[in-house]
């Protein structure tokens, strides 16, 4: 499962990297700024699980 | 081990890739990283903590001390990494605030073991 999740998240930043160059370069430099902030939200969401997952290995593996 | 070596080196190549084009992804990326490389870490964590924790319950009843070192270890552990993430994304002040964060942490962890140890020194010393 990490690998995977390792590479969605490089796809995702590449996928985002390749739409802002056509969307700027087609002069909607807006819509590009938007995309590249709806890649980091989508981002910042799925990473949400991974941290409480590894909060939880943390605590339990010290104790705290 | 090796699976932690194989996942660094994807993960650095896929920064190398993403830090041109867009710096803030290599930033999620290393995030991400981190968080995968340091769960496979903590499975070995795990038995070396069941093993001193079981070591020092033949040196008698102090468990309490055995426990505090292991919330030390495991607050330094965790602050070491998110101090370095600061480092790497070029944020000095905020690796500082971290450790000095960390270090407040376990200093007032280890207070009642202080108080504990004057106890027994003075209870020696009459």
């Amino acid at each position: 499962m990490e690998i995977t999740f390792i590479f969605k998240i490089a796809g995702i930043g590449i996928i985002v990297a390749m739409l802002y160059q056509i969307l700027s370069k087609s002069g909607r430099d807006e819509y590009a700024m938007l995309v590249v902030l709806a890649g980091i939200a989508v981002i910042a969401v799925m990473m949400i699980p991974q941290i409480e997952t590894l909060i939880d290995l943390v605590n339990a593996s010290f104790d705290l | 081990m090796f699976k932690i070596v194989a996942l660094c080196l994807a993960g650095t190549l896929l920064l190398v890739l993403l830090k041109p084009a867009r710096p803030e992804y290599a930033m999620l990326l290393r995030l991400a990283l981190l968080l995968v490389v340091f769960a496979a870490l903590l499975e070995g964590v795990g038995s070396v903590v069941s093993g001193t924790s079981a070591l020092m319950t033949l040196v008698g009843e102090n468990g309490e001390i055995v426990r505090v070192m292991l919330k030390a270890l495991g607050i330094s552990l965790v602050a070491q990494i998110a101090s370095d993430l600061c480092k790497d994304s070029g944020e000095q002040t905020l690796a500082g605030v971290v450790e000095l964060a960390a270090k407040l942490g376990i200093l007032i962890m280890a207070l009642p073991l202080a108080a504990q140890l004057a106890e027994m020194c003075l209870g020696w010393l009459q």
